[in-house]
């Protein structure tokens, strides 16, 4: 396999797509199957297919339980055919459905459950999953927000860890995310649809949107905190792999890979008008209105760089902790074990789960 | 993923699969793996490995969370047991990564979820140690005991329990003659049935268990075992055998020479000449026509340490009514390449076979 971009990508989110559930033997045996980038999408989606027919054989059988794990395997096989592959909508899209699909097989029977709900914002409605941990009365919530290109099906390992600890957890495709994709690209003040989501969690008996947090993985380390700054209701906010400033990609828009990809969620398709909307994507001038307490955690091999980490704690405005990982990849995904009981155990901590 | 050392190479084209399926991080194989060069340094690289992890679950302890520290710990002793699982160069270092699984796993246990419990099965004058773990909210469930194979131990079935768990059945892994905890005491025992017979006796002692349904499942020599256990134990309901041999000696010479070592080691064998000999006991030529009781055979048609006729050959023998033999033309030895295919499968047929009732 000497395809750059294969090589890329696979340098770059091996282990992410492993943390995120991607069984090691799919990624060993896909990648066999894979001589170049153009075979990524249709090559996993294959692997995607092999596991929902093990779900639907199960499913014959009256075996929930296995047909709820092959469904899971499914659904991130068949997410990662489609992350960064948005150059080609006729394969990306159907992938995307049947991602949704297969994950919303598999939702009702994930211990705990996560539920579905549908949050309005502006004429749009955002799709999500409520999980809330058995035996607990009205626990803490976390909103959980995607960075680039992922979504809300793409968080269930990390929500089992919150679950865990007691923390109820909401996934959501916010604008220019998953399934809100089709209805809007992203916005820059994100906040709104972090508002509507607390907002709709605030209607919520089975949860305690008074002890709320948020927690932000990559481009979603962005996003957290810009809401944080702009929404007191969030009590807690935690980000790994995050930013401070788009615009320092504002080079990298001639880079078809990427400009494929920040098109793609922005719905936006001209350079210039990418190039503005970058340029305004910074908490420049909001970071000091973050007043509840903010847990930076980043990796020193992070291709963001360790600066905009280091910015963000410098700037924000409330208590604060940054936790830089000797070793640690985008996200720390390389690290999970280091990261993931980290950042539960301060959320939990901050947000008072028993 | 290459090595110069060819023993190094041959651990990680035959075991990486297996190492994540029982839990390694897949980090931490990379980057474990990349730092030895030479064989001699496995164990010593696992066991730095297990320390960081050990150093993890500390912090976490420090920091009151326990299902961080639980986490953390069950990490450590897998390390660790991986460090020293084929690895016979030294056997100080065998034996003090063998204690550091032993007791990292015991810290971790209790914050499990659900916990698994310590237990101690009498055995021939002295106790097999064991790992129970009952699913929440199941009254009196059935049980499945876990039979590791030659290298393996008790703690490795961290990630295979949850399945059956999920499904009602409760866990007992335990570690027989020639594993784990009881290897240095009691060589590897042909006639494992005695083994699986003190298991038995012990569940009958637990109000909260229902001896009267009792499964095993055995994986690699352990299938060998869970056959023997279905020969000679007829208070067993049902048994499972996932790539297990049907005649131990047959392809012992074709055996890599670290699987050679392990079972001179653990058979408490002077040299391979006598490791050999004791290896012909291990047969089931006299046992597979015993076999009643609801069998189900798990094989993967590529396993290079055991030929797949062999469990063509146990399933054709065996007289049990209710036989399945599932055949996967692509698994490696025990189907770790595919574990998304044959741990549903085998949870759902134990828990079928010993009625356990679904938990939600």
């Amino acid at each position: 396999m000497s395809d750059q971009t294969v090589a890329h990508v696979l340098g770059t989110w091996a282990p992410r797509m492993v943390a995120q559930g991607i069984d090691y033997n799919d990624l060993v045996a896909t990648n066999a199957r894979i001589r170049a980038w153009d075979d990524w999408c249709r090559e996993w989606c294959a692997t995607g297919a092999m596991h929902e027919e093990l779900a639907r054989r199960s499913e014959a059988h009256g075996e929930t339980v296995s047909a709820t794990e092959a469904y899971l395997l499914a659904a991130m096989a068949y997410h990662f055919a489609c992350n960064n592959f948005t150059h080609d909508l006729d394969q990306y899209v159907p992938a995307h459905h049947k991602k949704v699909a297969c994950y919303a097989r598999a939702a009702p029977h994930l211990s705990p459950p996560a539920e579905r709900h549908e949050v309005p914002l502006d004429g749009l409605w955002m799709p999500a999953y409520l999980r809330v941990p058995p035996g607990r009365e009205r626990p803490p919530v976390v909103v959980i927000i995607s960075g680039l290109e992922s979504t809300k099906e793409e968080h269930r390992t990390f929500e089992d860890g919150l679950l865990r600890r007691g923390l109820a957890t909401f996934s959501f495709d916010g604008p220019g995310q998953g399934e809100t994709w089709f209805q809007a690209g992203m916005i820059v003040d994100f906040e709104r649809a972090t508002s509507a989501v607390i907002d709709h969690l605030e209607r919520q008996p089975t949860v305690d949107a008074d002890r709320l947090g948020a927690f932000g993985p990559s481009m979603g380390g962005y996003l957290a905190p810009r809401s944080a700054a702009h929404d007191g209701r969030i009590k807690a906010c935690a980000v790994s792999g995050g930013s401070f400033d788009r615009s320092r990609l504002l080079d990298r828009l001639d880079d078809p890979f990427d400009f494929a990809r920040w098109s793609h969620i922005w719905k936006v398709y001209d350079k210039d008008r990418l190039a503005d909307l970058t340029r305004q994507s910074t908490l420049e001038g909001l970071a000091s209105k973050i007043r509840c307490p903010l847990l930076i955690v980043h990796g020193t091999l992070d291709f963001v760089p360790l600066d905009q980490a280091r910015r963000l704690y410098a700037e924000a405005g409330g208590p604060k902790e940054l936790v830089v990982l000797e070793g640690g990849n985008h996200v720390c995904n390389n690290m999970p074990y280091r990261y993931r009981p980290l950042v539960g155990d301060w959320l939990a901590r901050q947000l008072g789960a028993a | 993923m290459t090595s110069a050392d060819p023993r190094v190479g041959s651990a990680i084209e035959h075991w990486a699969p297996r190492f994540i399926a029982n839990g390694i991080d897949y980090n931490d194989f990379q980057t474990t793996l990349a730092r030895i060069e030479r064989w001699e340094r496995w164990c010593a690289e696992w066991s730095r490995t297990a320390a960081r992890h050990k150093q993890l679950a500390r912090e976490a302890e420090g920091r009151d969370s326990p299902p961080s520290a639980g986490e953390a710990y069950a990490r450590a002793a897998l390390c660790y047991h991986f460090g020293k699982f084929l690895f016979f160069e030294d056997m100080d270092q065998l034996r003090a990564a063998t204690a550091a699984t032993a007791r990292n796993y015991q810290r971790a246990a209790p914050l499990l979820d659900p916990p698994a419990e310590r237990v101690s099965i009498p055995y021939a004058g002295t106790s097999l140690p064991g790992y129970l773990r009952v699913p929440r909210q199941a009254e009196r469930p059935p049980v499945v005991l876990l039979l590791a194979g030659l290298d393996s131990v008790k703690e490795e079935f961290g990630t295979f329990e949850p399945l059956f768990l999920r499904r009602g059945v409760a866990t007992l892994a335990f570690d027989g003659p020639g594993q784990g905890e009881s290897e240095f005491d009691l060589p590897i025992e042909p006639a494992f049935e005695k083994a699986v017979a003190a298991a038995v006796e012990w569940i009958a002692t637990r109000s909260d268990l229902d001896g009267s349904r009792v499964g095993a499942t055995g994986v690699s020599l352990g299938g060998y075992y869970a056959s023997r256990a279905a020969a000679f134990e007829p208070r067993l309901s049902c048994a499972v055998a996932i790539g297990g041999p049907y005649d131990f000696a047959e392809g012992f010479d074709h055996l890599p020479a670290l699987t050679q070592e392990a079972f001179r080691v653990r058979s408490h064998s002077p040299d391979l000449a006598a490791a050999r000999r004791r290896a012909a006991a291990l047969t089931l030529r006299e046992a597979a026509r015993r076999i009643e009781m609801a069998f189900l055979i798990v094989f993967g048609k590529q396993d290079r340490l055991i030929p797949y006729q062999q469990a063509e050959r146990l399933f054709a023998e065996m007289p049990a009514a209710r036989k399945r033999l599932e055949m996967y033309p692509d698994g490696n030895h025990v189907c770790n390449n595919m574990p998304y295919a044959y741990r549903p499968l085998v949870a759902d047929w134990v828990a079928e076979q010993l009625g356990a009732g679904r938990v939600v």
